[in-house]
């Protein structure tokens, strides 16, 4: 079940959303609750303290109070970190990519666009139900690394290989389905974190090999299907064809 | 013969050394075997036939690390930068240690090339001050790169023509005719060469130095530049703004008037028809350039006025985010404004290509480090991620992709900046990190 906070100043405003909610609750008879209306940011946080909830926060950003919808979220993210965070402003204050930074939200809501309202909502609570709902036991094999002290994760499955820079031995290039990413490391530490799909084919290179593609001996290249290569040392040749025709038989 | 033998194949291994030691270019050890032997086999067999062993072994030594490394590098200019200097340390080198061999065993150049023990020791004090030399001039010369990275081509010409100009003057007597008496005239002219080699790479850096101070003046004049355009468009937002008070009055007065007669009605069709829309044209109002105020590197805010401005008059959507104020980046000034200039041309330039573009920009505080994240709009098919990060958006025309490069080894070179190329959710994301170490 879904916990749904209210966090808003303007009392009208406030009764609004949450007529909107109950009625969208109502008609698709979810069993998410309103957990708590207000416009009190300490009260939210007080909540959290006594019960240990997954919520779903409507936010005021702008809350007449020393703690601001933003400095909230945060506060939040420390009880619930899985929670659904849904910014309520005005276009003026409207800042998606820090409010996703920052406490990784979910969505924010244009006060400009009131007439839309009840639409918006109904999407936010949409789109939380659908998250929560999916299924997390779905455990994906991950690496993580750390960009200057701070953790990040990417799924094994969606890296194509790992690249040293020449000439910067430190810094390592991951290339993935997603695009390019970079850290400070080293290839012999990385091999290590990775299992037998992984495959240090190069001084420079450590390549996936449950992603499709294609070697070519006589260069001694492996060409991955989004068109990018990587070199193989002659030493490492055969091995890497036996780790090949041991992952396809 | 032997000892012409030992001679070419010893300085070949050392020519070779001493390029490694001087570029930073990685080499398969396969690589570097075959171009050991086969420019012994060439040496060996050049000077063999030819009448004037010495030059021809000579040349070889300058001809052939140079072909190799073009064939690996691809790289003209710094390929014969490379082997000349290379050789050029090699003669002064040699011409030292004849020098000290001579004081302390007391004999003389022509002995040294016929004995076999002193030959031994003349190669083993060569190999020695060969290494440390190279090793001292390759960390100099890359320093020298660094600083060159952008610079153009024909400066680097120049330098290349310094190089191989101290080459010839100094260095042509021995290179035509080595079995002229060596001990005098050696050591003053490898004391010249080295003295000359150190004034010639201090001439380079402070050459290089009056370039980077002349584009740091030019720079300063941009941002100036920048910023009063800068100021012009707060000019004219202000402009705007007083506009908008003075509707907003008249707005007040009308629903004072409707309340007042109590005409419901007439007060729905009022609010209707004339301020809803006013919400929804507020969004699009030219207000998101006075975001930028937070930023207090006046270099960065007018490079980002002026970018956003002209993407604005482009007709693409632009929005600001920059919560905290940015005081400093730990991140040479000019780099900075470089990168970040090229990151929101290529982001512009993606936009080109869209129907509604949006371009977003957002500066973010995270503990000591500062994340710049500069997003664009894409649409399926999307380009392919390699294609973007290798080139950038150079779907069209020359040198356009060349800017990305630039990012990259400006990016390289430094150690506490990191650059994350992605796609979500049809936005492309460029996110530069930066961590400010002193905070």
């Amino acid at each position: 079940m879904l916990h749904i906070f209210i966090c808003e100043d303007n009392i009208t405003h406030k009764n609004q959303i949450e007529k909107c909610i109950e009625n969208y609750i109502m008609i698709n008879d979810f069993d998410h609750k309103i957990a708590l209306s207000t416009d009190n940011p300490d009260k939210v946080i007080d909540y959290l303290k006594q019960n240990r909830v997954t919520g779903l926060y409507f936010l005021d950003v702008d809350l007449n109070h020393e703690l601001d919808g933003i400095k909230l979220a945060g506060k939040i993210r420390e009880f619930d970190p899985r929670g659904f965070i849904v910014f309520i402003t005005t276009h003026d204050e409207a800042l998606p990519l820090t409010f996703q930074y920052k406490v990784e939200a979910m969505d924010f809501i244009l006060k400009e666009e009131f007439y839309d309202l009840q639409n918006k909502i109904h999407e936010c609570i949409f789109n939380a139900h659908k998250r929560y709902s999916a299924k997390l036991s779905e455990l994906q094999r991950t690496f993580s690394f750390t960009v200057f002290d701070k953790l990040m994760t990417i799924e094994c499955s969606k890296i194509y290989f790992f690249e040293t820079v020449p000439g910067k031995a430190h810094k390592v290039h991951i290339y993935t389905t997603d695009g390019v990413f970079e850290f400070y490391g080293l290839l012999s530490q990385v091999i290590k974190e990775l299992d037998s799909n992984f495959y240090r084919c190069h001084k420079s290179y450590i390549i996936n090999l449950q992603q499709e593609l294609e070697l070519n001996p006589k260069e001694r290249l492996v060409r991955f299907k989004n068109g990018s290569s990587c070199g193989v040392s002659s030493r490492k040749l055969s091995g890497l064809r036996d780790a090949l025709n041991s992952k396809h038989a | 013969m032997g000892i012409l033998f030992f001679q070419a194949i010893c300085t070949t291994i050392l020519l070779y050394m001493m390029i490694l030691n001087l570029s930073n270019y990685s080499f398969d050890s396969w690589q570097i075997i075959f171009a050991v032997n086969a420019s012994m086999l060439i040496t060996i067999i050049v000077s063999y036939v030819s009448e004037n062993k010495d030059m021809s072994a000579n040349i070889c030594y300058i001809c052939l690390p140079a072909v190799f490394l073009f064939l690996k590098t691809k790289k003209i200019i710094s390929s014969i930068i490379y082997s000349a200097l290379s050789l050029i340390i090699m003669i002064a080198s040699s011409q030292i240690s004849i020098f000290f061999i001579c004081k302390i065993l007391r004999t003389n150049s022509d002995k040294i090339r016929v004995d076999t023990y002193q030959n031994c020791l003349y190669f083993i004090i060569l190999a020695i001050l060969a290494y440390f030399i190279s090793k001292l001039i390759g960390v100099i010369t890359r320093r020298i790169e660094d600083l060159l990275i952008g610079i153009e081509t024909k400066y680097k010409a120049l330098v290349l023509l310094g190089f191989v100009s101290v080459l010839m003057l100094f260095n042509y007597q021995i290179f035509i005719n080595p079995n002229v008496s060596l001990t005098e005239y050696s050591i003053i002219s490898s004391i010249i060469s080295i003295l000359f080699l150190i004034f010639l790479i201090a001439g380079v850096f402070s050459f290089i130095n009056g370039i980077k101070i002349s584009i740091e003046t030019a720079h300063k004049q941009d941002s100036l530049k920048q910023l009063q355009e800068y100021t012009v468009n707060l000019e004219n937002m202000y402009g705007e703004m007083r506009k908008f008070r003075h509707d907003y009055i008249n707005i007040l007065a009308t629903l004072y008037g409707y309340i007042e007669y109590k005409d419901l009605e007439g007060l729905e069709k009022y609010f209707n028809t004339f301020i809803a829309p006013i919400g929804e044209k507020m969004r699009d109002t030219n207000s998101t350039l006075d975001r930028l105020k937070k930023i207090n590197i006046l270099e960065l805010k007018g490079l980002l006025a002026l970018k956003l401005m002209q993407a604005q008059d482009q007709g693409i959507h632009v929005q600001i985010e920059v919560v905290e104020s940015i005081e400093a980046i730990d991140f040479y000034i000019i780099d900075l404004t470089r990168i970040i200039g090229i990151l929101v041309d290529n982001a512009v330039e993606a936009c080109e290509e869209i129907k509604d573009p949006v371009l977003k920009l957002a500066i973010v505080k995270e503990a000591n480090i500062i994340n710049i994240l500069i997003v664009n709009s894409i649409q399926e098919p999307f380009p392919s991620i390699e294609k973007i990060y290798k080139e950038g958006f150079s779907t069209k025309g020359e040198g356009r992709g060349l800017g990305l490069h630039t990012v990259r080894r400006i990016i390289d070179q430094s150690n506490n900046v990191i650059l994350n190329t992605y796609i979500s959710d049809n936005d492309f994301i460029q996110e530069l990190k930066i961590l400010n170490k002193e905070d």
